[in-house]
């Protein structure tokens, strides 16, 4: 009951806005657990090529890259480890390193100045890039977090996707605030 | 079974045939109806399971990241309408909370709050619930409830097919009934229709045709049937010609034999008749000589010889005459003359004839005749020989000093007189029952040894039998050896059928 309870994004929130409360102020904390509970959830919906695939033991690695603070989030991740799939934030700075080792990256808004170079960088990498920075999928990003009515939603480009090698469910695109796939 | 009691084979068979097929198409239908019920409930039940995981699934993204529920709904709305047999189908976010739904037109939501995974069927609901999968991960619950209303229609669907394949197997089956059972019905009807035929015409000649090939000889009961029927025809025709052909032998030996018989008694007629002529001359002449009418005989021995003479005349004549009589009353042409016969004078008239030899032999004859006696409507001069034959044997039969009594009694019969009774008693030898049963057959006197003691033809018990019988009447001996003989003669007071007056030839 408790496993079941800790493998649900939902329900990690509850039990991480209680850790992360002293900290930070509610709303903040309580819309990055919701924005890494989604990223937990893409993964669901995410399908990586043969050499990336998640299967069996393997162990997932969702990196972030610059300021942000969803590096306070990554006990909600270790949480939702199991026996299947081992969850691991991993903070990358170097960009390079990036399309070695990370299944997942979020890129802070701190790094909306290098973007370009960043995204260039993990061009053909099948590496989910995740960023809560305006416009981040009308850039070239594959997965922008938008706020929609004080909601929390997802634009998404398929077409980055695509070149890099990751299949996205239809289902993702269903909820999708935007989809670009040009 | 009633209506099958009087109707014929031909309908028999084929009601029997058409009732087996309905049965059995029925039957049939029936177990596809049930098999098919049950398979459609757990292919329902399947299916829905299938169904509650495909929709859950499919609603995955919106469980997930779905803040509000349009899409779900639209996407629950767009699976479950099509499909009236849902009742209602639920969404549940993995902490219970509703998220989504869908009702039938005609039903209200009212998903349950709990949770609990569950599959639960009753007669024509089924629920279920399950969790939402993503992944391994736990992601919502999805309810839905559904009627087996599909059953029902399966159901009208089948008794609409049943029907029509039950209207279908009757329809073939009375054409092939109609067809078939000839096979059994026709040997029957031929078997049937040829009895009829032969009872009618009488003719064994006829034969049952058989149906079918020859060649199949044995191989089933009707050619049995048919067969023996025709065997059993010829056994009969054969004993028939037969008996026809015995009857015909034995016809003709009984006329032989009648035609002898009459030969016999003319034969006896005739010679009787020629035998008497020259008796009448032994008897005058002996007659002439004993009373010396014409001188005195030398020698007393010749007047002894020509007494011996007439006297065996005289026997001659008798036996002759019982002959005669006795082979006209075989022959059927003794008819008798009626008159009143007054039984009294009769007797008296008898014992006078009789009492010369019976003064001879020491016997004494008693009467006892009622005074009052009516007439006895008989032949007189036969009712005087039957007496006399009587008497004369009692006389004959009774030793030295013995008595013969004779009496007359009547029998009444509703106020009036019946039966005239003459029972003539002695005290003779008597006679055993089987002596009894011979003296009535012809020439069947006692004893029959050469040496006998008792002289007399035989004939008169047998001829007097006759005669009593000509007269309707009866004769019965009551005798036991030693100890004397009754005999008691029963004349009807008026015959039955009076004869009239014929004249006795």
């Amino acid at each position: 009951m408790i496993r079941s309870l800790l493998q649900n994004g939902l329900a990690l929130i509850v039990v991480c806005s209680m850790l992360f409360a002293p900290q930070k102020a509610m709303a903040a904390d309580q819309e990055y657990l919701i924005k890494a509970a989604f990223i937990y959830n893409f993964v669901k919906f995410v399908e990586w090529p043969d050499g990336r695939a998640i299967s069996q033991k393997s162990s997932i690695d969702i990196c972030v890259f610059g300021e942000s603070p969803m590096q306070g989030t990554s006990a909600v991740f270790k949480a939702a480890s199991t026996a299947k799939l081992g969850l691991s934030l991993v903070t990358e700075n170097n960009v390079q390193n990036i399309s070695g080792h990370c299944h997942i990256v979020f890129i802070s808004s701190s790094e909306e100045g290098r973007l370009g170079e960043i995204l260039a960088a993990l061009k053909g990498h099948p590496v989910l890039t995740v960023s809560d920075m305006d416009g981040f999928a009308d850039a070239g990003g594959m997965m922008g977090f938008v706020a929609d009515d004080n909601k929390i939603r997802v634009d998404v480009n398929k077409k980055a996707m695509v070149v890099s090698g990751l299949h996205v469910d239809a289902q993702l695109l269903e909820i999708a605030h935007k989809v670009i796939d040009k | 079974m009633k209506i099958l009691r009087n109707t014929s084979i031909r309908r028999r068979l084929t009601l029997i045939i058409m009732a087996v097929s309905f049965v059995s198409v029925m039957l049939t239908s029936l177990a596809i109806s049930v098999i098919g019920v049950y398979s459609l409930r757990s292919d329902i039940i399947k299916e829905l399971d299938v169904s509650a995981s495909l929709v859950g699934d499919r609603n995955s993204a919106q469980l997930l990241f779905d803040s509000d529920n349009h899409q779900a709904t639209n996407n629950l709305q767009s699976v479950f309408s099509v499909q009236p047999a849902i009742v209602q189908a639920c969404l549940y976010h993995e902490k219970g909370d509703l998220f989504a739904w869908y009702a039938g037109a005609q039903y209200e939501q009212s998903c349950p709050t709990s949770l609990t995974q569950r599959m639960e069927t009753s007669d024509n609901r089924v629920d279920l619930m399950k969790p939402v999968i993503k992944n391994g991960d736990t992601i919502g619950f999805i309810y839905i409830e559904s009627t087996f209303e599909q059953i029902d229609r399966y159901i009208q669907k089948q008794a609409i097919i049943a029907t029509i394949v039950i209207l279908a197997a009757l329809l073939v089956s009375s054409f092939l009934a109609v067809k078939l059972q000839s096979a059994i019905s026709q040997p029957i009807l031929n078997l049937a229709e040829t009895a009829r035929q032969v009872s009618i015409h009488k003719d064994y000649n006829i034969r049952a045709t058989q149906a079918g090939d020859a060649n199949e000889e044995f191989n089933n009961e009707l050619v049995i049937l048919t067969n023996s029927f025709n065997d059993m025809l010829t056994e009969i025709g054969s004993r028939d010609t037969q008996l026809k052909h015995n009857f015909a032998e034995l016809e003709k030996a009984k006329d032989s034999a009648e035609a002898a018989s009459r030969a016999k008694s003319q034969f006896l007629a005739n010679i009787s008749h020629e035998l008497r002529t020259p008796l009448n001359a032994i008897i005058g002449f002996s007659s002439i000589l004993m009373h010396q009418l014409f001188g005195a005989l030398g020698d007393q021995k010749y007047l002894e010889y020509a007494k011996d003479i007439n006297e065996s005349g005289a026997h001659l004549l008798d036996i002759i005459n019982d002959i005669l009589d006795l082979s006209k009353a075989e022959a059927g042409k003794l008819s008798l003359n009626y008159e009143e016969v007054h039984v009294g004078k009769s007797i008296t008239k008898a014992i006078t004839i009789l009492s010369e030899r019976a003064e001879k032999g020491n016997v004494t004859i008693a009467t006892n005749i009622p005074k009052m006696l009516p007439a006895l409507i008989a032949d007189r001069l036969r009712v005087l020989q039957i007496l006399l034959n009587i008497l004369s044997n009692a006389v004959k039969f009774t030793d030295e000093g013995g008595q013969v009594k004779v009496a007359v009694s009547t029998r009444e019969l509703g106020g009036e007189i019946s039966h005239i009774i003459i029972t003539v008693s002695d005290t003779g030898i008597g006679m055993s029952p089987e002596d009894i049963e011979k003296a009535f057959q012809s020439f069947g006197q006692v004893d029959s040894g050469l040496n006998r003691k008792y002289e007399g033809t035989g004939l008169g018990l047998p001829l007097t039998k006759k005669l009593m019988e000509l007269h309707y009447g009866s004769i019965e001996i009551e005798s036991e050896l030693g100890r004397g003989s009754s005999v008691i003669l029963t004349f009807p007071a008026v015959p039955p059928v009076e004869a009239g007056y014929e004249a006795d030839d």
